[in-house]
């Protein structure tokens, strides 16, 4: 376009000619972009059509391109109120700038609340973002989700368990989300002091913000984002590009009445890209308006669990920039390209027929090429990415999902040309789908990429996820069926492990309860000859008999009583060995491969529940008179030292630490609420644990979250594009539709007909991306050096939702087939 | 050429006679339509005094489209195998009183008889069982299914009316060969002339023998030459079977065919020949 420039400067004749030119090129530009945006009626409704289906693209790019920055507030305000930073560095010692804070965890109706417990050591300690000051003693601070959910209906069972004083709101600049449910708990004064708080995992600390940030992604993780990054956008591009052409019937009559008054091929080419730039750029201000529009709605939906502040939905600039260049260039790439199949003659369009058949090599190339790119990659153990193998990862799945909506038309075609003779509905169709697959394979074409992509990583995912899940569990099983167990943990004096046992077995639906005072114990003398780990611990439970009876089977049992408790003899593998002192001496010794506990007169410190690994714990000696025992089959301990509270002793005993477990019915509901509502009242501050609960890796999680998010959208948008398509050709039919019902043609005939033609080609593209998608899924569980495997559960259920949304959506268009079919589109316009 | 009086009243009353004397007297002609007795019936010459004998009767329909008056009082009854014109410039109303007769639109006011039979109190699905079981259509242009071969197309209403398919391509073959278009019964629309595609829309009008054809303006798109030829086609055919046929037309040759000429002007009728 510099051309005009040039003649002005030089004045050639050539310049000249050639400004002239572009000069025209831009008027018939601006002339088609006027018929587009001021053609009538029915061009604005095309261009209506177009604007919203390209704006519903270019939002969703939009956000898309904000991802960066939605994944780095969230983890940048996630790593500043950290209190990890004690991971660096030596212990601290108290000071007037430190503070001691511990994770709180607690689930309420299956709603997870997380938060910290601090205790200030001085009078300035640091405070986490989001807080102007800690809350003091007894006091809390509440996320505005948690102040909501515990003012509202179904608070009741938290609030018992959170009985301080809420003194605050925790700001934005402290939460993940605006959903999430946070607190801040100023330990209570009556909390006894010389323990660790609550489960004694509290971190000294003397400022908030986590020590390093730049977790390296695995592979496997790169692995998955790329793929999903692919899935969602391509199917995004495809709908945006089937937007470009909505009304294109239309459009190449209007051309051909420009032809009538004296265009040429070339000015009608130029005049058609004038409107799709037209309807591109109307399309970019409506996404842009729209993604305006959808930020603040955007913070009212729980995504992630903790939703997304409107604030950190920015698309980077880069990205965004990118976007509204290459939406109106590939509007008038695809438009051109879609024309060249057109002769548009002054007097009507003909078409050209599709002569040539559609070749099958280049289609079946590009999805090979593709896996032939992913075959060689390697992710699995602790490898990390390159940009390389990344682009070399993105190419593969890119080039994979590309060979479906390649791959689509001509199995259409070759399917649809030996489909046999039928009920007339199902030759309407047929026939339909022989004569022009095109716009069908259009819409059929980003469901199929959706659906390849989901099944592929629907296989990885079920595999990734035993990777990337670990279930924890708290001692050995023995619960029966129709039972939940739950664990508890306080932070109180240990006398008062009775009390906690009290509070437990009042839990309405309580089969079954332990408690005991919980600590841990490490021989003072090291392991005779072995370097690595010259000491012996175990854990020590302290009770009374009758509490004491439940754990173990006790011949006899008298308070100062003391036992070495080991799996009976039903239990696999032999009991655990009991080591003398004298063994424990031996230079020969080493640290036993199994569980073991120290034999009777061995000296050990004992203490509350981390208090063994330091020199924090109390002297004590095993009674010389402690037999052995065997813990019953269903308790929830196996190999421990069992003592009596006389035999260990006031002091001893209160440095430990209540510990209960409970067995309830699985049908109770709400039952952790309940127990942990119960153990609140030995310890507001008590930990809830359900005895095997699923810890998914927080990346992981939010991949796979994004996933199911992403695909849903994916889902609901096709479905969108779908209809309007079909109300399109509907339209564009009306008048074949009008003379069928001059003829008597029954509403079921049409209607099934309609459905066919939208139903042929779903079951043909979903089996395509089923195919596809497991070959995709396979070579993707290679890289992780995996075998493949087939969940056929998940894969049917995809293919049931997709079919549910295309058939869906063709039924949604039958109101305006109804519509149709009526005498209006006999009239000659 | 006798102008007639216009005056609705004296077809309505005759029309009404007509279906109280059918309903009342001839339980054949009303239970049996379009069987052999009851066609031979009717499709004796028309008399012009009287109109138990009419197969169709139009009395006093008017039809608006929002503050248009399409129809304003027109009156018509066609006596079978008669050929009747509906002549008028465009937009006097002839092709919404022809969609009227043939129960694809309902007038505001009016009524349609066929037969003994009110199209008004019939329903939606029984209005389109007759269309399909007794009237065919030809129209001006793009009415022939684009992505069915032109057999297919001729077949299209038998198999509407449950025809089965082999049968359905038999008829339609014999049909396309008796007006000479059987070469073109594989391709499609797309792929012929439209002189072709307008004999191929005779022929599909044609195959299920119905007993009343509306053609609205089945030449307008045609030359001359091929209006003529489509024109000969179907009025000859439509006599050999007795066929009724009111033909839509503002040109003065097409309407050389016709029995008789009916003139539209402002939604009204006016008879231009007996
Ligand atoms: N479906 C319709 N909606 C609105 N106006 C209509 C409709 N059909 C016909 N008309 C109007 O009714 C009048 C008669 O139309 P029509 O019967 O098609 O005339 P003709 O066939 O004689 O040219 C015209 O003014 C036309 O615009
Ligand atoms: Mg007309």
């Amino acid at each position: 376009m510099n051309a005009p420039v040039v003649t002005r400067t030089t004045a050639t004749t050539t310049g000249a000619a050639a400004g002239r030119r572009a000069r025209a090129s831009l008027a018939q530009l601006l002339l088609g972009a006027r018929l587009t945006l001021a053609g009538g009626p029915s061009a604005w409704l095309r261009t209506a059509m177009t604007g919203v289906g390209v704006g519903l693209g270019v939002a969703l790019l939009l956000v898309a391109a904000s991802a960066p920055a939605i994944l780095g507030a969230r983890d940048d305000r996630r790593a500043d109120r950290d209190p990890s930073s004690y991971l660096v560095g030596g212990p601290l010692a108290p000071s007037d700038t430190t503070v001691v804070a511990e994770p709180y965890e607690t689930t309420t109706h299956g709603q997870v609340v997380v938060g910290l417990v601090v205790r200030p050591d001085g009078a300035h300690p640091p405070v986490p973002p989001g807080l102007s000051a800690l809350p003091g003693p007894g006091q809390m601070m509440v996320s505005p989700a948690l102040a909501r959910l515990l003012d509202g209906p179904r608070g009741a069972l938290l609030a018992a368990r959170l009985p301080f004083e809420r003194v605050g709101v925790i700001g934005a600049a402290g939460l993940a989300g605006p959903h999430e449910l946070y607190v801040y708990i100023g330990e209570p004064r009556d909390r006894r002091p010389d323990a660790a708080p609550g489960s004694g995992q509290g971190f000294r600390i003397d400022h908030f913000g986590a020590p390093q940030r730049d977790a390296s992604v695995p592979a496997v993780l790169t692995m998955l984002i790329i793929v999903i990054v692919a899935v969602l956008l391509l199917p995004i591009g495809a709908f945006t590009a089937a937007a470009v052409r909505f009304g294109s019937q239309a459009r190449d009559r209007q051309l051909a009445a420009v032809r009538l008054v004296g265009a040429d091929p070339g000015m009608a080419r130029r005049i058609a890209a004038g409107g799709a730039l037209a309807g591109a750029l109307a399309g970019c201000a409506a996404g842009v308006a729209l993604f305006a529009a959808g930020r603040p709605l955007a913070q009212r939906v729980t995504l992630f669990g903790s939703g997304v502040f409107a604030g950190d939905i920015r698309p980077s600039p880069a990205l965004a920039a990118l976007v509204l260049v290459a939406v109106p260039a590939s509007a008038v790439a695809i438009t051109l390209f879609s024309l060249r199949r057109v002769v548009i003659e002054p007097l009507g369009v003909v078409r050209l027929a599709p002569t040539t058949r559609r070749r099958l090599w280049w289609r079946l190339a590009m999805p090979a090429v593709g896996i032939a790119l992913l075959l060689p990659l390697h992710a699995g153990g602790e490898e990390v990415f390159g940009r390389g193998k990344q682009a070399q990862l993105a190419a593969g799945v890119v080039l994979v999902l590309v060979g479906v909506t390649v791959l689509l038309p001509w199995v259409l075609d070759a399917a649809v040309r030996r489909l046999g003779p039928g009920p007339l509905a199902w030759q309407l169709a047929v026939r339909r789908l022989q004569l022009d697959s095109a716009t069908t394979v259009r819409a059929v074409a980003a469901v199929a990429v959706a659906v390849t992509g989901a099944i592929a990583l629907q296989m990885v995912f079920s595999v990734a996820e035993d990777r990337f899940t670990r279930r924890v569990s708290f001692g050995p099983g023995g619960e029966s069926p129709g039972v939940t167990r739950l664990m508890v943990e306080t932070g109180s004096p240990g006398s008062t492990a009775a009390d906690l046992g009290r509070a437990l077995a009042s839990v309405p639906a309580a089969r079954q309860v332990w408690a005991w005072a919980s600590g841990g114990m490490t021989t003072v003398a090291p392991i005779g000859g072995d370097q690595a780990n010259s000491q012996l611990s175990a854990t020590l439970a302290v009770a009374d008999c009758a509490s004491l009876r439940r754990l173990a089977t006790l011949p006899s049992c008298a308070d100062g009583d003391t036992f070495l408790a080991v799996p009976g003899a039903s239990s696999s593998g032999g009991a655990p060995p009991v080591i003398s002192p004298e063994q424990l001496a031996d230079p020969t010794a080493r640290t036993p491969s199994a569980a073991a506990l120290p034999g009777p007169g061995t000296q050990v410190r004992a203490g509350g529940y981390l208090a063994g690994l330091s020199d924090a714990g109390r002297a004590w000696v095993i009674p010389a008179g402690a037999g052995v025992v065997a813990t019953r089959p269903d308790a929830p301990v196996s190999t421990l030292v069992l003592a009596t509270p006389r035999a260990v002793g006031p002091e001893l005993l209160d440095t430990l630490v209540p510990y209960g477990y409970i067995d309830v019915d699985r049908d109770e509901p709400d039952a952790y609420d309940k127990v942990a509502v119960a153990a609140a009242r030995v310890d507001p501050l008590a930990h809830v644990l359900g005895f095997e609960r699923t810890v998914v890796d927080p990346i992981f999680g939010q991949i796979r979250m994004s996933m199911y998010v992403g695909i849903a959208a994916v889902l609901g948008m096709v479905g969108a594009s779908l209809l309007v398509t079909m109300v399109e050709q509907l339209r564009e039919r009306r008048r074949v539709l009008a003379v069928l019902v001059a003829f008597g043609a029954r509403r079921r005939t049409l209607a099934a007909s309609v459905l066919w033609q939208a139903g042929v080609p779903m079951v043909l593209g979903v089996a395509l991306a089923v195919g596809l998608g497991m070959g995709l899924g396979a070579a993707l569980l290679r890289m992780v050096g995996l075998p493949p495997s087939f969940d056929w559960a998940n894969i049917a259920t995809i293919s049931v939702a997709t079919a549910a949304v295309v058939l869906g959506t063709t039924a949604a268009s039958l109101p305006v087939l109804y519509r149709l079919m009526r005498p209006d589109g006999l009239r000659t316009e | 050429m006798t102008p007639r009086d216009p005056s609705a009243r004296a077809v309505a009353a005759s029309a009404a006679s007509a279906a109280s004397a059918a309903s009342a007297a001839s339980a054949a002609s009303a239970g049996a339509p379009g069987t052999g007795p009851a066609r031979v019936g009717l499709a004796g010459p028309a008399d012009p005094s009287g109109t138990s004998g009419a197969l169709l009767a139009a009395v006093e329909l008017r039809k608006r489209f929002g503050a248009t008056p399409a129809l304003d009082g027109a009156s018509l009854r066609v006596d079978a195998g008669e050929i009747v014109a509906l002549m008028g410039p465009s937009g006097s109303g002839k092709s919404t009183l022809l969609h009227c007769l043939a129960g694809i639109i309902g007038p505001d006011a009016g009524e349609v008889h066929y037969g003994t039979r009110r199209l008004s109190a019939m329903s939606e699905a029984g209005r389109s069982a007759l269309r399909r079981g007794e009237f065919g259509f030809v129209f001006q242009f793009g009415q022939l299914v684009p992505e069915l071969t032109c057999a297919e197309n001729v077949a299209l209403p038998l198999r509407l009316g449950g025809v089965g398919r082999r049968a359905a391509r038999e008829r339609a073959r014999a049909q396309l060969a008796r007006l000479g278009v059987d070469d073109v019964a594989g391709k499609r629309p797309g792929e012929v002339s439209g002189g072709q595609g307008q004999r191929v829309a005779v022929a599909r009008a044609l195959v299920t023998e119905p007993r009343v054809i509306f053609a609205d303006e089945p030449t307008g798109a045609l030359d001359s030459l091929n209006g003529e030829e489509v024109m000969r086609l179907l009025t000859q055919a439509a006599r050999e079977a007795a066929t009724a046929v009111v033909l839509v037309t503002h040109d003065a040759r097409v309407a050389a065919y016709s029995d008789r000429e009916v003139v539209v002007r402002d939604g009204r009728t006016r008879s231009l020949a007996g």
